[in-house]
Order: C-alpha cells, then structure tokens, then sequence
C-alpha cells in the first residue's frame, strides 16, 4: 500500500465523519443512533445519499450479556442500508466480529478494486436496558466457550485483567500506574464534547475507592459501556468531490501478527508518527502496545505514561478524544473517528498542531488492526 | 464494562460445557479428577483447550495423556461482577502454566481459601469439583506448598 505502489489516483481518502450523541442510556435505539451518524457523514462528505455504493459494517455486540438483535445491540448492512433508502450499492459487507479499523481496510479493497466509488462505513454501539451487561446469558457453553465461559474468561474483562495482574507483578508498575492512564483519558476528554467523562477529571483517591470490576481493574480502568454511532465516508482520490475541507489519507494497513509492517507498509518511519490513537478499552492495552510497537522496552510502557511522554505536548500525544477510557465504549469508532479529524486538520479545540499522521489501532492483544492516517497520500 | 452486580441471572447454574468428538476425552476424565489432555502423535506438543488438529503439523492423531494437575499461577484476577451464572462473586479466575509444558496454559477458578494472598507465580494444584446435577465435573485450581518439577 505504500505510494510507490499506488498511482496517486487510487489513493484511499477519508473524505466525511459523522457522530450521534454518546450517552450511558438512551431512549432512542441502536438504529436512529446509526442513522444520525450516517447522515451526518454523508453530509460532511458533501455527498447525497445516492452517491453512496459502498458499505462496511461491524455490527457485533461485544458484551458478555449481548443479545445480538438487529435494531436492538446491533445494527446489520441489511436494515441500515434499506433505513437510509440506499438503493445503488455495489458492494455491502458487514465484517461479524471485526473492529473498525477493519471496515476500513475492507471499504479500501473495494474501492480499489472499482467494486464502488463512495463506502460508508458505521459502527454503533448500544446499552440494552433489563439486561445484565456483563452476565453470560446462556444456558450451554459451546466451542470453544466450553473452555471459558464456566470460568468467567469472556466477562467484565477477566482475561485482561488477568494479564495486567501479571504484568504488574512482572513491571514493578502499580495501579497508581494504570491511574495514570485514567487521568490521562479523562484529561484529553475535557477537549471531545462528546465524550460521557468530560469534565469528569479523576482523583487518585476516587480512582483507588472506585469498586474493583476485576482486580487490579476497577471501575476507571474499564470503558464504560455506552449508547452511541459513528460513520465515515471513503473515496479515491479520482472520485474526490468538491468538498470544503481538506480529506485525510489511508497511508497503510497492518495486522496484528505482524504489526512492526506497519511503518513500511505506511511508507513512513516511526519517527514520522506525530500521534497515536490506541484502543484502550481496558487501561492496561496501551503499555502493552505502547511496547509492542517499539516505543518502549518490553514491561516499560508504563513508564512512559507516567514521564508525560503521551501529553498533548509530550513526544506521542495518545488518544487525543479521551480514548474509549473518556469518550466511553465506543470500540474503536472513536478511534478512528479522531484521527481523521486529526490528519485533516478538522479537530478544532483538539487540533494537534503536528498532526500528519496519525497511526490507529483497535483491538486486543491477540485480535487487532493498525492504520496510518495522514493528510497527505 | 457496566457494574451490574446485582442484576438477576437468567439461570442458577453454570454453563454446562457441550462437548464434540475433539472435547470429549476431557471432560470423561475430569469426572474421575483426571487432567487429560492431547498431545499431538508427531509433534510431542500438549494442548489445551484440545484442538480439533494440531496448529502445527494439522495432524489430528493425538494421544491424550494424563498429567500430574500441577503447575503456576501465570496471570489472575478477582472478579466483583457476577459474570458467571451460578459462581456468586468476588470468584478469582487463574491462569495456570502446567508443569508438563512451557505456555501450556489453563484458564480456570481458584478455590482455596487463601485464594485472596495467591499471587502469580505461587504453585497451585488442579482438582476437579464433584459431578454437579448434570454430570459436569469443572476443573479448579488450589494453592499449594511447592510443585514437583
Ligand atoms: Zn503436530
């Protein structure tokens, strides 16, 4: 994907964004959520809903108690596309358990391979009332399940705090450490207007007397689930339309075997990332691939959080919104959303003043996609 | 993640696991407090949980083993949540390295009732519970003194 590969008209753009409201519950559903988005998206691109041809979706529910209905958790190709009175699409696909870097290198394949002009992509995401969140609804345990579920591994985030107790035992870091993310998260939220912790700053009090969710994870180090829907819209530079602000650019793609690729694949060194957006869904994953990537030593990525190094003035400004931790359980939307405000020099109050590329990444230690955005090809 | 603590379960008991043909031997064993696990007939490699074929020579001739339950403590947590229907919380979810095998991992519940001074690294030893109502034996896990290498 690098542009030695890629003549310059084939270069992927971002070229709309588009949110609903975030809030911890809502009246209005998961679908009028999604459409908010969308339409706010296609706007922004300065297109008509007609000109979309294009759709990626991520539609699945990740909580433990989700009940996977369409319109109810999630919000499939099928429904959002007829609800938006889409009638011209070439190419729709709804990646099950993907996250939303991976709508994006899916809506990239399609346009270069002319499957479509304009993708759409949308994720939303919704807290069902009178249900248990975290509760494991099911009688049976299947598959691979069988192994985890009668164990507690799939729920309320166990397996990852099981990996931060480890990595704390291993690091010599502290929770006051993983505190030091929260504050950091809900810092950079004062900035996002829809993030649900802004203006919410943390003490380190109120984050050690918080309940514990599953130790050394308590209530702060755990996004918190969330009512919400964001959409983007890509094109190709050939296709560009007149809009009034400047796009952001799809500069590379990587996955998570081999996610060092993704500077060469970039075309760009490490020393070219001017900020990064990183999942944080629980607070531990950002050290861990604060040091996956190579900006720290291995067990040290703590360290670097706590030197200010991830400030907005710091070496690598993380997660500029607030991240999941302060904009709220957003998986990865936000993510993504942020750095193509970032890139195209659209993120107003938050606008880095070096921001031409931006590097995304979104999911787990062991099930994850990388992105650089940058506001040139 | 939501703190929905209190939140009434939709059933009372565990999730009972449903085996395959891959499955099976395991959860047999486990009824007589027996740890068996595939290992694969070409590579020598132990796995868990048992895979359909190997990952690294997709082989699907295993010999399942039996094995001494011992290992450490790798990763932990205490979970406030009731996540798991039927476990009342604050349970504590281990992650045990088995003696047998480096990275041979085995996710299950600590029991013991110093499980609140465990810490990664301590040695524990693998038991499973009686056979509940629908003939489930579930491993667990208990801290113990020392391992035997
Ligand atoms: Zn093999």
């Amino acid at each position: 994907m690098a542009t030695s590969r890629t003549s310059s008209n084939d270069a992927v753009a971002f070229i709309g964004v588009g949110s609903s409201a975030i809030t911890r519950a809502s009246d209005r559903g998961i679908h009028a959520l999604a459409l908010d988005a969308a339409i706010a998206a296609i706007a922004d691109a300065g297109l008509e809903r007609d000109d979309i041809d294009g759709y990626v979706g991520a539609p699945g529910a990740t909580n433990a108690g989700a009940v996977h209905s369409d319109g109810g958790d999630e919000i499939t190709a099928r429904t959002l596309v007829e609800s938006l009175g889409i009638t011209k699409l070439a190419f729709s696909v709804d990646a099950h358990k993907g996250f939303a870097t991976d709508m994006v290198i899916l809506g990239a394949q399609a346009l270069r391979s002319k499957s479509c002009k304009y993708v759409l992509g949308v994720r939303a995401l919704y807290r069902l009332p009178d249900i248990a969140y975290a509760t494991v609804a099911a009688e049976n345990a299947y598959g691979i399940d069988q192994f985890r579920v009668p164990f507690g591994a799939t729920a309320a985030g166990a397996r990852f705090a099981s990996r931060a107790q480890a990595y704390l035992h291993r690091s010599g870091a502290t929770r006051r450490d993983l505190y030091n993310v929260v504050a950091l998260a809900r810092r950079h939220a004062r900035l996002n207007p829809l993030a649900i912790w802004r203006d919410r700053d943390v003490s380190l009090d109120d984050y050690l007397a918080a309940p514990m969710v599953a130790s050394p994870l308590g209530r702060f180090d755990c996004d918190m689930p969330v009512c919400g829907a964001a959409a983007f819209v890509m094109t190709t530079a050939r296709n560009m339309p007149a809009i009034t602000h400047a796009p952001a650019y799809l500069a590379g793609t990587a996955g998570w075997q081999r996610p060092l690729e993704i500077f060469d694949n970039a075309n760009r060194t490490r020393a070219d990332i001017d900020c990064w957006q990183i999942y944080d869904g629980f607070s531990l994953m950002i050290f861990e691939w604060l040091e996956r990537l190579g900006w720290c030593e291995a067990d040290a990525g703590w360290k670097f959080i706590k030197d200010g190094h991830a400030e907005r003035d710091g070496r690598l400004p993380l997660n500029t919104f607030g991240g999941s931790l302060g904009e709220g359980r957003m998986h990865g939307i936000g993510h993504l959303r942020e750095a193509i405000l970032q890139a195209s020099g659209r993120a107003g109050a938050r606008q880095l003043p070096k921001a031409s590329n931006c590097l995304v990444q979104v999911g787990t230690f062991d099930f994850s996609s990388l992105l650089v955005l940058s506001a040139t090809p | 993640m939501a703190s929905d603590a209190n939140h009434a379960h939709n059933f009372g008991h565990r999730p009972r696991p449903v085996a395959t043909d891959s499955t099976r031997p395991f959860w047999t064993a486990a009824l007589a407090n027996d740890l068996s696990l595939p290992r694969c007939a070409k590579c020598d490699v132990i796995y868990y949980p048992p895979p359909p074929r190997c990952p690294r020579c997709l082989g699907d001739r295993f010999d399942w083993i039996s094995l001494s339950r011992r290992g450490r403590i790798a990763g932990m947590t205490t979970v406030h949540l009731a996540t798991i229907p039927g476990v009342e919380p604050p349970f504590t979810m281990v992650e045990i390295e088995l003696v047998e095998q480096k990275g041979l991992i085995l996710t299950t519940l600590l029991t013991s009732e110093k499980s609140a001074q465990a810490s990664v690294g301590d040695p524990v030893i693998l038991e499973f519970t009686e056979p509940d109502p629908r003939g489930v034996a579930y491993p667990q896990a208990r801290a113990t003194a020392e391992v035997q290498p």
